[in-house]
């Protein structure tokens, strides 16, 4: 089972496997098999393959004007669209043969590319020799043409199946920003974004993994900016994947990420093409599966998780106003029942007077001491959680209502716990939805049980040793070659302006630099302009030097503006 | 064959029904809950079949679940009369609603005049032969009267019971009483009919309560009391101190003629070890004391400086002198003034001397164990002086 | 393999090594815990009262009297006429014992995390505070930024008066202490003062023992307690008293005054009227004036401040305006509170003003000459004074 995981986890130990083809066999038996000239024998042969099961339709008919020539369609049923079967390829052929006059004289051998280039009106048209491969064709959707006589098969594009609209993505709801989120289908996904990034840098490979789900996996990435060496690194890491079913992005996080013992998520999901666009902007590699809308990004440094495509869209005070919201929340969860149980039971000593006065007045006559009382409220709270997300909408609510409501109040009223707990356990709630990655949401709020213990055993050293034992963890992980902790650990000086604080647009110049993108800079560079430019580059040091490449696209760049530019000018002339 | 496993298995379920089921269940609050109980003798001459005055600590529950303090009643003391535990329980059962339930019943509080003239056993029987009791209660012997105890309102509970078990379960680490259990409290009677027993003095405010020293029974009856310092003295031979601060003069500042100045050592280690030598027809018994501690406080500290060594050595001395005296003190008492032997010399001699024992198991308690010599040897090591020099 | 081996080992040692720390085996509930706000130290009193501590076998007597003020937190939120605190007082040979005592009283453990007020009585505090401030300094949970006052008549007494407006005794001490119109020195009130004036090690000089502490009385409704200047403590005993006038005089010549204190000034215009006068800003330098022979040190005291009430100005409309006036007045009252305070001193040759020290560290020719017999010197020491009032502004009135 782990076996994969080894390789994966060190690429390159597994020496001789790393070069499979992506697309593999479905089953030993299609290895042997290939067309035969005779259509009776093909369409036995792929019968049998299919073990007659019901959805697939062979539609055998004649042409010609003595009916001579035998064909078959093959498709699966639900999967083509009915109409362009109809319209594109039975009615052409049969319309076509019909016109054709009796004594013409078209051999067999003639009526194949008759028929390839004359007769089907279908759009997307392809001949496919290779058995495997029509198979593949006939499972995701196309048609398949066989002609008696010839060994090889035409593929017809004809997909089209029931799926669900663009909707709103339900997990990441932004006040404002675009409403469209990404579906089930993967084509639509791609457009999604290529609607967004309209550029012809925009690459996107496609993949087939998964031995027996045969899904279709696209990486994307824009050609000039994303590091080279992610993007061999990623198509690496998806070649390396054998198993037998990818049926949604999860398995491919899974099965490519850095290091899968540790609770923090090294690759970010969404559901946002505005974010995906965004991220594709930051040089960053995305992944998309069929038949889910979660797309991958990498690398996800620890910040990135922080980020909501909105901070873009709002005005730089609130959005960073915001993110501290969020870094805030983030410590109140991870550290505060933890705190509470230090504070209460080893270092009364350390809080005013007048506070512990409270807290003692509330903590009087509760049975239990405070670790026991934070454990169980904060199990009472993942159970009303959990049990929010299983039930349907309106149940989870009142589940949600009964569990944080009557719960709370009935135990502070039974003087099961204090009120204080209850206080302390509540903001940890509502602090870690603040979070707006789920991932990272679910790691902070396991990590919060691992604080409670050591604060419950050594008070606030445990504490402090336990975030400096996260601390150390966090920047001992990899994203994708990236370190985790980019850009802090190692410190860039820039690094507080894209996560701490967002800059106001105008300033943010640079991309990321943790994504390693071959362009740093947004818009144009003006560095090697003018004076002002140079002693810029001096007082940025940070700033990797120009690649080639970068300074050709500069250059094009620089050569567009002015073309445009001359185009203005003789338009002010008209 | 069906018939038969349905015939025996319908007799099954009925004979369940003879256990306790529903029919015998009764709700938390229709039991009147006793969180402790206290015996004395009763002074009224008119009844004279009457030995005993039992009293029932029994706290109102009504106010339960009042969030953010507030003036919570008095617990109900309910004393009646009885010639035995168990008739007192009877009658306190008709004048309350609520028949007494003694789960909860932790402590158990034995008045010094009823005490003194009875045997304890016949008041202990009922607290282990009754199915609800529990036998890791708190036994007390109270200097004065049990009612008294019982009728204090300490500062920080509301329930004395309550208040006593935490006390004496919280403040063990100052060796100054003991934490009487009634099962070893048994075992002890049964050994020889002697014991010592955690002593509780009520204030004469009646606001407060003191755990401290210990009272001495002999033959089932008691026949004085050990202060709070005898009693550490004999913690230190059972091994079983497990803090506490002796005070002793400053041996530097003495000499300079402040004899004032005091230095209070801090326990936080010991284990003593016993030995017996019975050669020569002397029983001959040796106890060395290893304690190890703290120096809490130096009240002469500007004359002289706690970090050197010479004068630590000394002071483990001056406080080794001081836990010899001590012990040696508290052994006296019970050897010469009452001559009981409760802290198991004897048992330790059937241990480890057998047919020796078995000679002079007899004459044990009246001849031999006053004439018995004990050796005591302690010694002191200081580990920490705080965080000033 | 191997390295990975030994980091592992040495992380588990290390791990383990962390248990010798205070752990969940030492930790307290909040509410099993008994915070002492205030402790009250007093002498046994001659003829014995109440019951006896301990039946004692042991060879120290007792020595102090000891209350604690133990706040009832369960009755913080009760309405009405409720005990909000236990004055639980008990005995001992040393402070230690006497809270070893209290043990036996009280199952909750007795805590001075939230110590405010250390409160000793004057009486004892004449037979010396040395005993006294072992244990506070010993015991590190008790903070240095704790109030202590000696108090007028018994200290338990003193720490058991029940405040108008504050429930708790100790908290309504220390805001009291802490009142930034208070004339005392601003530091005088903190422990941690009281230690630094106190401990020999502190300057190379010589066993320092002289402090001063604030001394404080209690009202007879014992509703409230009275800041009245300081005690002087002298080989850690006290010695002498300074009026809140005097305390204020020492507090300007330490560079310790609080923002806003109110003088009170004889007018020199308008006799028989007194001028009212705060200061908000003061300033004094030392310098020594002697040469090898004569000891003699200068005092230069600059006041800023502003005019606060002059009964006599709607009489006498000048005697509001007149600035010169206003300052001379002022200066005069300043200079004599000053030279008295510093006569005071020199009487019972106690050294508050740290001149020892000044020598040794700025003039340590001269004081190797007079180190040896410095005792001798100070009294005799020439110490003038010049002060200098400047007033801000009048007010609002014309």
């Amino acid at each position: 089972m782990f076996e994969f995981l080894k390789g994966l986890r060190k690429p390159g130990s597994r020496n001789k496997k790393v070069n499979l083809p992506i697309g593999r066999p479905v089953n030993e038996w299609t290895n042997n098999s290939h067309f035969k000239k005779n259509l009776g024998d093909n369409l036995e042969l792929i019968r049998k393959i299919y073990h007659g099961s019901s959805d697939i339709v062979f539609r055998e008919f004649s042409g010609g004007t003595n009916k001579e020539f035998k064909m078959a369609i093959i498709y699966v049923d639900g999967l083509v669209d009915k109409t362009i079967i109809h319209e594109e390829i039975l009615k052409s052929i049969m319309l076509e043969a019909r016109a054709v006059k009796p004594n013409s004289g078209i051999s067999k051998r003639e009526i194949y590319q008759q028929i390839l280039s004359r007769t089907l009106t279908a759009a997307d048209i392809y001949e496919e020799e290779d058995f495997k491969r029509v198979l593949l064709a006939i499972a995701s959707g196309d048609a398949v043409l066989l002609i008696d006589g010839h060994d090889t098969a035409i593929c017809v594009s004809a997909r089209g199946w029931e799926n669900r609209g663009v909707q709103e993505p339900v997990t990441e709801a932004v006040v404002r920003g675009p409403r469209d989120g990404f579906t089930e289908t993967l084509r639509t996904n791609t457009a999604l974004l290529r609607r967004r990034l309209r550029d012809p840098n925009l690459v996107i490979k496609s993949h087939v993994i998964g031995r027996r789900t045969q899904t279709d996996v696209v990486v994307a990435y824009l050609q000039d900016l994303a590091s080279p060496q992610i993007v061999k690194e990623v198509e690496k890491r998806l070649g390396l994947i054998d198993v037998d079913g990818i049926l949604e992005s999860g398995f491919i996080e899974q099965l490519i990420e850095d290091d899968w013992m540790t609770p923090f998520p090294q690759i970010q999901y969404t559901e946002r093409p505005d974010a995906v666009a965004g991220q594709l902007l930051e040089g960053k590699v995305v992944i998309m599966v069929d038949n889910t809308p979660f797309v991958l990004v990498v690398p996800a440094p620890f910040m990135s998780f922080f980020q909501s495509p909105e901070d873009y869209y709002q005005r730089w005070m609130f959005a960073t106003f915001s993110r501290w919201i969020r870094v805030l929340s983030t410590l109140i969860t991870l550290t505060l029942p933890g705190l509470y149980i230090a504070l209460s039971s080893f270092h009364p000593g350390m809080i005013p007077a007048r506070l512990v006065s409270s807290m003692a007045a509330a903590h009087e006559g509760v049975p239990f001491p405070a670790f026991i009382e934070a454990l169980l409220m904060t199990i009472t709270l993942e159970l009303l959680m959990e049990a929010g997300i299983r039930l349907p909408g309106p149940i989870g609510q009142t589940v949600s209502i009964v569990g944080g409501l009557v719960i709370g109040d009935a135990a502070v009223s039974a003087n099961l716990v204090s009120p204080l707990m209850v206080i302390v356990v509540a903001l940890t709630a509502i602090s870690s939805f603040t979070i707006p990655n789920y991932n990272m949401n679910f790691a902070i709020r396991v990590m919060r049980f691992v604080v409670i213990f050591a604060a419950a055993i050594l008070g606030l050293l445990g504490i402090v040793l336990m975030m400096l034992l996260i601390l150390t963890h966090l920047v001992n992980l990899k994203s994708f070659g990236v370190g985790y902790m980019e850009p802090f650990a190692p410190f860039k000086t820039r690094a507080p302006f894209d996560t701490f604080i967002r800059a106001p647009l105008p300033f943010l110049k640079t991309r990321p630099l943790y994504s390693r993108p071959q362009q740093t800079y947004r818009g144009i560079d003006h560095r090697n302009d003018t004076e002002q430019g140079e002693v810029m580059e001096k007082s940025d040091d940070m700033m990797p030097k120009l690649s080639k490449q970068a300074r050709a696209y500069q250059d094009d760049m620089d050569a567009k503006r002015n073309r445009q530019g001359d185009m203005d000018e003789g338009h002010e002339e008209e | 064959m069906d018939f038969k496993r349905c015939i025996s298995m319908i007799l099954c379920m009925i004979m369940a029904l003879c256990l306790m089921g529903c029919w015998d269940q009764k709700e938390i609050e229709h039991r009147g809950m006793v969180f402790s109980t206290g015996i004395d003798k009763l002074i009224e001459t008119e009844d004279e079949q009457k030995k005993y005055l039992i009293s029932f600590e029994m706290p109102i529950l009504s106010g339960g679940g009042e969030t953010g303090g507030g003036v919570l009643e008095k617990p109900w003391i309910l004393a009646t009369t009885g010639n035995t535990v168990f008739e007192a329980v009877r009658q306190a059962d008709i004048r309350s609603e609520r028949p007494l339930f003694f789960a909860q019943n932790k402590v158990l509080v034995i008045g010094e005049e009823i005490a003194q003239q009875e045997d304890i056993r016949m008041m202990l029987d009922f607290f282990l032969r009754d199915h609800e009791l529990t036998r890791n209660m708190n036994v007390f012997i109270v200097k004065g009267t049990a009612l008294e105890v019982l009728n204090v309102v300490p500062y920080f509970s509301d329930s004395v019971g309550d208040y006593l078990r935490t006390l004496s379960r919280v403040k063990y680490k100052s060796s100054r009483f003991r934490a009487t259990e009634l099962s070893c409290l048994v075992e002890d009677l049964k050994r020889n009919g002697s014991a010592l027993v955690s002593r509780v003095i009520p204030s004469s405010a009646g606001d407060e309560v003191k755990l401290a020293g210990a009272a001495v029974i002999k033959n089932n009856r008691l026949v004085g009391w050990l202060g709070e310092i005898e009693n550490r003295g004999t913690l230190f031979i059972q091994d079983k101190v497990e803090g506490g601060s002796i005070v002793v003069s400053c041996p530097i500042c003495s000499e300079l003629g402040e004899r004032a100045e005091t230095i209070t050592f801090e326990i936080n280690n010991v284990s003593s070890k016993k030995e017996v030598d019975i050669r020569g027809g002397k029983i001959k018994f040796g106890i060395v004391i290893n304690v190890e501690g703290t120096i809490q406080e130096h009240s002469g500290w500007q004359y002289h400086d706690l970090l050197e060594q010479e004068y630590i050595r000394r002071m483990e001395k001056v406080v080794a002198t001081e836990i010899t005296r001590e012990v040696q003190a508290a052994n006296n008492k019970l050897q010469q003034e009452f001559a009981v032997d409760v802290l198991g010399y004897g048992s330790y001699l059937k241990k480890t001397h057998p047919d020796f024992w078995e000679e002079i198991e007899e004459q044990w308690n009246e001849t031999f164990f006053p004439q018995v010599e004990v050796d005591i040897h302690s010694n002191v090591m200081i580990r920490r002086i705080g965080t000033a020099t | 393999m191997r390295i990975r081996y030994k980091n592992m080992i040495i992380f588990i040692i290390l791990s383990l090594l962390l248990f010798q720390f205070s752990g969940c085996y030492d930790s307290k509930e909040i509410d099993t815990k008994a915070f002492v706000l205030a402790v009250g130290i007093d002498t046994i009193e001659g003829k014995e009262s109440g019951q006896k501590e301990t039946e004692t076998i042991k060879g120290v007597p007792d020595r102090f009297t000891v209350t604690f003020e133990l706040p009832l937190f369960s009755q913080q939120l009760a309405a009405g006429e409720t005990e909000k605190f236990w004055m639980l007082s008990t005995r001992g040979a040393s402070i230690i014992e006497a809270i070893r005592n209290s043990d036996l009283r009280s199952d909750r453990v007795l805590t001075f995390g939230h110590l405010k007020v250390v409160a000793i009585s004057e009486e004892m505090a004449r037979k010396g505070l040395f005993p006294i401030l072992d244990f506070f300094h010993r015991e590190p949970v008790v903070p240095r930024k704790t109030n202590i006052i000696i108090t007028e008549g018994k200290a338990g007494d003193a720490i058991s008066i029940i405040p108008y407006q504050e429930q708790l005794y100790g908290i309504y001490q220390e805001d009291l202490l802490e009142s930034e119109r208070s004339s005392l020195p601003r530091t005088a009130h903190q422990l941690r003062q009281t230690f630094i004036n106190l401990n020999k090690m502190l300057y190379g000089v010589k066993e320092k023992r002289n402090a001063f502490i604030p001394y404080v009385k209690k009202s007879k409704d014992n509703k409230e307690t009275i800041i009245s200047g300081l005690a002087i403590i002298k080989d850690g005993k006290m010695v002498g008293k300074l009026s809140n006038a005097e305390s204020y005089a020492l507090a300007l010549l330490l560079n310790l005054t609080n923002d806003r204190v109110t003088i009170i000034a004889p007018s020199l215009i308008f006799p028989g009227c007194d001028l009212v006068f705060e200061a908000h800003d003061t300033h004094s330098q030392l310098k020594y004036l002697g040469d090898k022979e004569n000891i003699s040190f200068g005092y230069h005291v600059n006041v800023d401040g502003y005019f606060a009430e002059c009964p006599s100005s709607l009489i006498k409309e000048e005697t509001g305006k007149d600035i010169d006036a206003i300052n001379k007045s002022v200066e005069k009252q300043l200079k004599q509170d000053i030279e008295r305070t510093i006569k005071k001193m020199q009487v019972l040759n106690v050294d508050l003003l740290g001149l020892d020290s000044y020598l040794f560290q700025k003039h340590p020719k001269v004081w190797k000459q007079v180190a040896a017999n410095w005792d001798e010197l100070f009294p005799e020491a020439d110490i003038d004074v010049q002060v200098t009032v400047h007033t801000r502004h009048l007010g609002t009135s014309k």
